[in-house]
């Protein structure tokens, strides 16, 4: 008998997050840690209802998912404007990519004083950070999209007689799509990293200010309630992005090829 | 229904200039199946290229009969693997700015002269490379040019393949009427399928001569004394390559 794939995927999944739950446990009933040290899993389901009921959590849930989601947008936008002309010229390709590279070995963590000061205490900080994350490897993917144009397919269409624009559309576009999904994909989890360092400099709000008020209050449920809801944010996000993957290129992508 | 007078084609080269074609001479008559025979580096890309109009000329002319439409097959088929077969032979036709509709059932009449039409929704990495070949002589077909313009269409393909498809080259030849200028290095294939063959030497044109061998023609003619004859004819007069001994290593 055969089960169909998707559903033994899940099975899979939700096999790993079983194991994962009964070593928790496990650890909990040999070791005998002090709550603050290393909850059980049940003092942390506890936790995350608790938050929940004073309607907490929900509101942080709220503002950390508006905070990756517009980063992680401003990010991909100004990625692909940067990269494709960065992509098309030569020279401006050399001028530039030293600068981007400087500045993408920078930890981000290092600029975030700087924003803030620049930027305010409010939510459009975090949206920065976020984005700025995301930027570095959009812009770098977005270049090596578009060098991915084949001479071969080039050479075609000269000879088809196609203008700037159905070069663009009907060659460079779809050869750098790839390219542009393997930037959105590496972004997707960095979105949720961007957001939570935005939340590190403190505003009250956020999965990040949860972390940090947990963090001081010695209340490590709280800490690993945060954790896993970040855990999947960045996994349903990921996944988003795959299914993406999955629907623009699928047909046709990482096969045999001409 | 092409001229080419006095054609030179010089291109700037690293140090200096490097000359690809010199003073040729060279016309195509409506329906002729002529090849252009040469080895690799002797400009016969070069000249397809002048000829479709992509690149200008250094000195001398190229008149084409007004308003003729030109078709080009290229060494390898460029397909472009995110479209659908069927919409990689319509590329043209949407690039000619043409009604989707029309795109779609040219494409398909183009696929079915190669016997291709089966594979209309299929990808490119889907098929073998004499298959993705005829595919794009289908693109090349699809706008109805009257010159074919073939760059060793099958150079990349098995030797029994190649000659598969060079019969089923020649039939649609004589059921289309179009004029084809045929690229290779293949003696056997130049004689096989031309009316007329060039030779090309480092851009120079060495000779012309026309193949005697009676049409139509298909897998028996390979085998005939007419043929092997001809080819040994051909073979006589192209240079010895100058920088490879006569005798045997």
């Amino acid at each position: 008998m055969t089960i169909p794939r998707i559903l033994r995927n899940l099975a899979a999944a939700i096999g790993l997050v079983l194991s994962i739950l009964v070593v928790w446990q496990l650890i909990i009933w040999v070791f005998a840690p002090e709550e603050w040290l290393f909850p059980s899993p049940r003092a942390v389901w506890l936790r995350f209802w608790e938050l929940v009921e004073v309607d907490a959590l929900q509101h942080h849930v709220k503002v950390t998912a508006i905070e990756v989601l517009a980063g992680y947008a401003l990010g991909l936008v100004l990625g692909v404007l940067t990269g494709y002309p960065i992509s098309q010229l030569r020279i401006v390709e050399k001028i530039a990519t030293p600068y981007l590279v400087a500045a993408n070995s920078v930890p981000l963590v290092a600029f975030a004083p700087l924003l803030l000061l620049w930027f305010g205490n409010g939510i459009g900080t975090k949206i920065i950070v976020a984005g700025l994350i995301v930027y570095f490897p959009m812009t770098m993917s977005t270049i090596a999209g578009f060098h991915g144009v084949s001479p071969m397919h080039a050479r075609l269409l000269h000879s088809m007689r196609a203008n700037k624009w159905q070069r663009f559309r009907y060659l460079e576009l779809p050869s750098a799509v790839p390219g542009l999904l393997a930037g959105m994909k590496i972004g997707a989890p960095l979105a949720v990293v961007g957001a939570v360092v935005g939340e590190f400099l403190g505003t009250g709000e956020g999965l990040g200010h949860l972390i940090l008020e947990a963090n001081g209050l010695l209340d490590t449920a709280q800490l690993f309630v945060a954790i896993i809801i970040l855990a999947f944010f960045g996994i349903g996000f990921y996944l988003m992005t795959l299914s993406l993957e999955l629907m623009i290129i699928g047909p046709w992508h990482n096969k045999r090829r001409m | 229904m092409i001229k080419v007078d006095n054609l030179t084609m010089t291109f700037r080269h690293n140090r200096g200039m490097m000359t690809v074609l010199e003073d040729l001479h060279f016309h195509l008559e409506a329906s002729e199946f002529v090849t252009i025979l040469g080895r690799s580096g002797s400009g016969k890309s070069t000249l397809l290229d002048l000829i479709m109009g992509l690149i200008k000329p250094t000195a001398g002319t190229i008149v084409r009969r007004p308003g003729l439409t030109i078709g080009y097959v290229f060494q390898k088929p460029a397909l472009l693997p995110w479209r659908t077969v069927l919409h990689n032979v319509s590329l043209p036709l949407e690039i000619a700015g043409r009604p989707r509709k029309e795109c779609n059932e040219r494409a398909q009449e183009a696929l079915r002269q190669v016997g291709m039409d089966h594979a209309n929704y299929g990808y490119p990495f889907q098929l073998s490379g004499g298959m993705a070949q005829r595919v794009a002589i289908a693109r090349a077909l699809v706008q109805n040019p009257d010159i074919l313009l073939m760059d060793e269409p099958f150079a990349a393909l098995d030797p029994m393949l190649r000659d598969n498809l060079n019969v089923n080259l020649l039939k649609l030849w004589h059921r289309t009427g179009k004029t084809i200028l045929f690229v290779t290095h293949s003696i056997n294939e130049a004689v096989f399928l031309s009316d007329r063959i060039v030779i090309l030497e480092e851009g120079r044109m060495i000779t012309e001569r026309k193949i005697p061998i009676p049409r139509p023609r298909d897998f028996d003619t390979f085998g005939s004394e007419l043929f092997v004859h001809t080819v040994g004819e051909i073979r006589k007069v192209m240079p010895i390559q100058p920088n490879l001994p006569r005798e045997p290593l």
